[in-house]
């Protein structure tokens, strides 16, 4: 397998408060290879929105290397690399029809005359399972999934090899967004893509990805193949977001998950940032970060106790 | 102890119907679920138990809440007002519209314990450094000091909870409560709200898109869809056998640890209703001719109603 | 409650259209000389003779009024025309680029705007003679810096949106980025302000002639004419009304139609507030 984009040691950080600055992405190296989806969990705060407008260059990194195609490159925004952001009635223009949204690569790369680009709007939104009746419309006459649609459309025109999707289906509902979730896989069949899907929800990343990476804190915490990873998690905090996933079966009910906030921790600046949320934390968790360790076959954990 | 005959809205306006003539009950202490897509009518519901429809909204009904006639439409705000918030307490998705930003928390909770159960400032005082304890909103006594933008989404959404629950109401309506939070702050609330409604024997309308989230609370459901009850169900039941093809379809587009997406599309589907007949009609894989016409709301079983005329 | 859409608009333009043809074609409508004294018929009130009665030396304040219409809108719309350019140009660069060029363009308008207007003017016509041109430069000189503060708020707001970095990555310069996704979003704010400028222009304009620095008579301008007509307030009535009534005519045809604009120029207006409604 080849790998397209590679991370290597990325740190990000912001000012926080008055004399505080936060690193909301801490050191972070992984690799996504060409036609895969890679998932990226973990909780609000966790720093996955941030790695991922890192990749797209709408943020720098403060430290660490990037890499595209083998190569190293320097941050900033390329063509290949396109995004797809959570918010999509705020990632579109109010003021353009889905025609103009969905030409404005094109235009801006100013390939054709307007009728041959108007046929390749149309095969696009086709390809999405847009009906050509929306062309006229704009974003806020359209659906949530439909304008999840139109901004994948809007990214696939300029032919990128990677879309970054932040949490593409967290505004939709059930069905919108399993419909969305589908049109996912055909489309990275068709235009030989590769994703980066970020997400807070395990039971998307599971449907749609390879490989996960779970994020802490600003750190990944555990890697591995989507199955390894949900089958057997060996970071406490990965099993914790399987125990909280709602199961839609009354059978299954949640377990009693304790109270903590992050902002009620105390300042984690030895040891694992996991250690006062978990029920198994040692002496040596509390002083001592924990390395990406192998566990098995490229399954790697960031925990002291997970070799017990 | 709550009851709905009939109740429908409408806009005119833009042609829309967004109920019609749904009608359910909810038993002391049950909760109970209400399922379906957006603009399915769910959060319409719960908009009209609580008397809080849009203006631009003509609708009609009846509710009867614990003895009290309500009829929509013709009662008056301050009808609603002498139970909301003491008899009906309301958890909308969004917690930060809620909650007044240039306010400590704190004096918003106690606010509406001094309003409705005129304790003295004292006293009120007291009851929400209890309820903030029990919601997990520790340090009490720190956090009520606290603005809004100086709490996490999932501690807001407590605070909510700690307002809506406080006068100790009969019945809790929570809007999709959980939708904005990460899951594991979602499973937190989800935990506190089966163990409040228990502990003070209060009935929860649970309404959801996420059959997950329903799963773990609810003791019945009722799915919507366009508008209408297309089913209801008991919970087991209703995830063991469903029996609308709606509900099927919903069933299989929930995202699951355990088993691949079910969820069969069309490459390119239109979501257009059609004019009459049943709602579901042009999406569903199982339609025959006589769907242009409005199957009835059949019932199956004990408890159990079902509208599909195709019903196995 | 269903609003007819683009009322305002058409009522708005009709009055526009209907000033501007008072103006452009005062002779035809005008019944005297505006210039015209008459010794004899100082101050009569309105009559068959004269609609609006007459002011202190006896002109036909009708036909005066008429042929004010000529300067004050000319003066309104251009001054209007000159600080919206200025203002919309310099605010968007400001708000977009951020950094040094903010820093400067924020310091010239902070420097334009507590310069007075009066001093301004002196300054001006020390050098040149009295002109329309003049008045025009200074009142539209001195009315950019608030627009450009407008438009700066609104395209840093703008330029904040996902929609804009969505356009960037994929490969937008930073003219489109500005031109196709920021100012039509803030176009509904620069037409209001635009039908703002123009009543406020006719004011100023007003406020010039009184220190002698604006039009000077015996051109009749609305502005002058009210000057003029204070002293008399308690005597003649109908002296300050028809003038006052043609600014408040003008003031409400430009607020119709910024409003009508505005609407119009937004795409959610059409259909959307009953939508958004239930769509949570």
């Amino acid at each position: 397998m080849e790998a397209i984009l590679a991370l290597k040691g990325v740190v990000a950080v912001y000012p926080s408060g008055a004399q505080r600055i936060v690193k909301a992405v801490d050191g972070v190296s992984l690799t996504i290879y060409s036609r895969e989806t890679f998932g990226l969990v973990g909780e609000s705060g966790s720093g996955k929105t941030t790695l991922g407008k890192i990749i797209t260059g709408l943020e720098r990194p403060c430290r660490g290397s990037l890499y595209f195609n083998g190569k190293r490159v320097a941050p900033g925004m390329r063509r290949e690399i396109q995004m797809v952001f959570q918010d999509s009635a705020a990632a579109l223009n109010p003021r353009l029809t889905v025609a103009n949204l969905v030409e404005e690569g094109l235009v801006i790369q100013k390939t054709g005359d307007r009728a041959e680009r108007m046929q390749q709007v149309l095969k696009i939104l086709a390809d999405v399972g847009l009906d050509r009746m929306m062309l006229k419309r704009y974003p806020h006459q359209l659906s949530g999934g439909q304008r999840q649609r139109v901004a994948l459309a809007r990214t696939l025109v300029v032919l990128p090899s990677v879309i970054v999707l932040d949490e593409p289906v967290s505004a939709l509902d059930v069905t919108a967004s399993a419909r969305l979730l589908l049109l996912l896989a055909r489309l990275k069949e068709a235009y030989g893509l590769s994703y980066l899907l970020i997400s807070h929800n395990l039971a998307v990343v599971l449907q749609v990805c390879e490989r996960v990476a779970v994020m802490y804190l600003g750190k990944i915490v555990e890697t591995g193949r989507v199955e390894t990873v949900f089958n057997s998690p060996a970071h406490p905090y990965t099993r914790l977001l399987l125990d909280a996933y709602p199961h839609p079966d009354p059978q299954k009910k949640i377990p009693v998950i304790q109270l903590f906030e992050p902002e009620n921790l105390p300042s984690t600046a030895s040891g694992c940032r996991f250690h006062p949320r978990c029920s198994k934390a040692s002496l040596r968790c509390r002083q001592q970060t924990p390395a990406l360790a192998q566990k098995s076959e490229r399954h790697f954990v960031a925990c002291h106790r997970a070799s017990e | 102890m709550l009851t709905i005959t009939d109740l429908s809205v409408a806009f005119p306006a833009s042609c829309v119907q967004a109920l019609s003539e749904v009608s359910f009950f909810v038993a002391p202490g049950e909760t109970v679920g209400i399922v379906g897509e957006s603009g399915s009518g769910k959060s319409m519901t719960a908009l009209a138990i609580a008397g809080l429809l849009p203006p631009v909204a003509k609708a009609s009904g009846e509710i009867r809440f614990w003895g009290r006639r309500f009829v929509i439409g013709v009662s008056s705000d301050s009808d609603w007002r002498a139970i909301r918030g003491v008899e009906l307490g309301v958890v909308f998705q969004d917690p930060s519209i809620g909650l007044n930003p240039l306010l400590s928390v704190g004096s918003q909770v106690s606010e509406v314990l001094r309003f409705h159960l005129r304790k003295s400032k004292l006293e009120a005082e007291k009851e929400t450094v209890r309820l903030f304890n029990l919601l997990g909103l520790y340090p009490a006594k720190v956090r009520m000091r606290q603005f809004p933008h100086q709490l996490s989404g999932g501690m807001k959404q407590r605070v909510m909870l700690a307002a809506a629950i406080c006068c100790r109401p009969r019945l809790l309506i929570a809007d999709e409560p959980t939708t904005a939070l990460d899951v594991s702050v979602q499973a937190q609330i989800l935990c506190l709200l089966k163990e409040l409604t228990a502990a003070a024997d209060t009935a929860l309308l649970l309404i959801s898109h996420d059959l997950g989230v329903i799963a773990q609370l609810a003791e019945r459901v009722l799915v919507l869809c366009a508008g209408q009850l297309v089913e209801e169900a008991a919970v087991a039941e209703l995830f063991s056998r469903p029996a609308h093809p709606y509900t099927r379809f919903l069933l299989a587009s929930v995202p699951r640890l355990d088993l691949p997406l079910a969820l069969k599309v069309p490459a390119i589907e239109d979501n257009d209703q059609l004019l009459s007949g049943c709602g579901f009609a042009s999406r569903c894989p199982e339609r025959v001719s006589k769907c242009l016409s409005n199957p009835p709301l059949i019932r199956l079983s004990h408890g159990r109603k079902v509208r599909c005329h195709n019903r196995r | 409650m269903v609003r007819r859409q683009g009322v305002e608009l058409y009522l708005g333009i009709s009055l526009i259209i209907f000033l501007t043809v008072f103006a452009v074609l005062s002779p035809l409508f005008a019944n005297y000389d505006p210039h015209q004294t008459d010794a004899e018929r100082w101050l009569q009130s309105p009559g068959k003779e004269h609609f609006f009665g007459t002011d202190r030396l006896g002109r036909d304040i009708y036909s005066r009024v008429v042929y004010g219409a000529r300067v004050s809108l000319a003066v309104g719309i251009l001054a209007m025309l000159l600080s919206i350019t200025v203002g919309t140009a310099l605010g968007a660069l400001a708000g977009y680029f951020g950094g040094f060029a903010d820093q400067l363009i924020m310091r010239l308008t902070d420097i334009v705007l507590v310069y007075p207007t009066m001093l301004l003017a002196l300054t001006l016509v020390a050098i040149f003679e009295p002109a329309i041109w003049l008045v025009v430069l200074v009142i539209g000189g001195t009315g950019w810096p608030a627009v450009a503060r407008l438009v700066r708020g609104e395209i840093m707001r703008l330029k904040n949106l996902e929609f804009a970095a969505a356009a960037r990555m994929l490969g937008a310069s930073h003219r489109r980025v500005l031109l196709v996704h920021l100012l039509p979003n803030a176009l509904g704010q620069i037409v209001v302000a635009a039908t703002v400028a123009v009543p406020a222009a006719i004011m100023t304009e007003a406020g010039l002639g009184y220190f002698g620095l604006g039009i000077q008579p015996p051109i009749p301008t609305w502005g002058n004419m009210l000057r003029e007509a204070q002293n008399y307030i308690r005597h003649a009535w109908w002296y300050a009304t028809f003038p006052g009534a043609a600014i408040f005519l003008t003031v409400f045809a430009f607020h119709l139609t910024g409003e009508g604009l505005r609407q119009r120029l937004d795409p959610k207006s059409q259909s959307g507030r009953e939508r958004r409604a239930y769509d949570h």
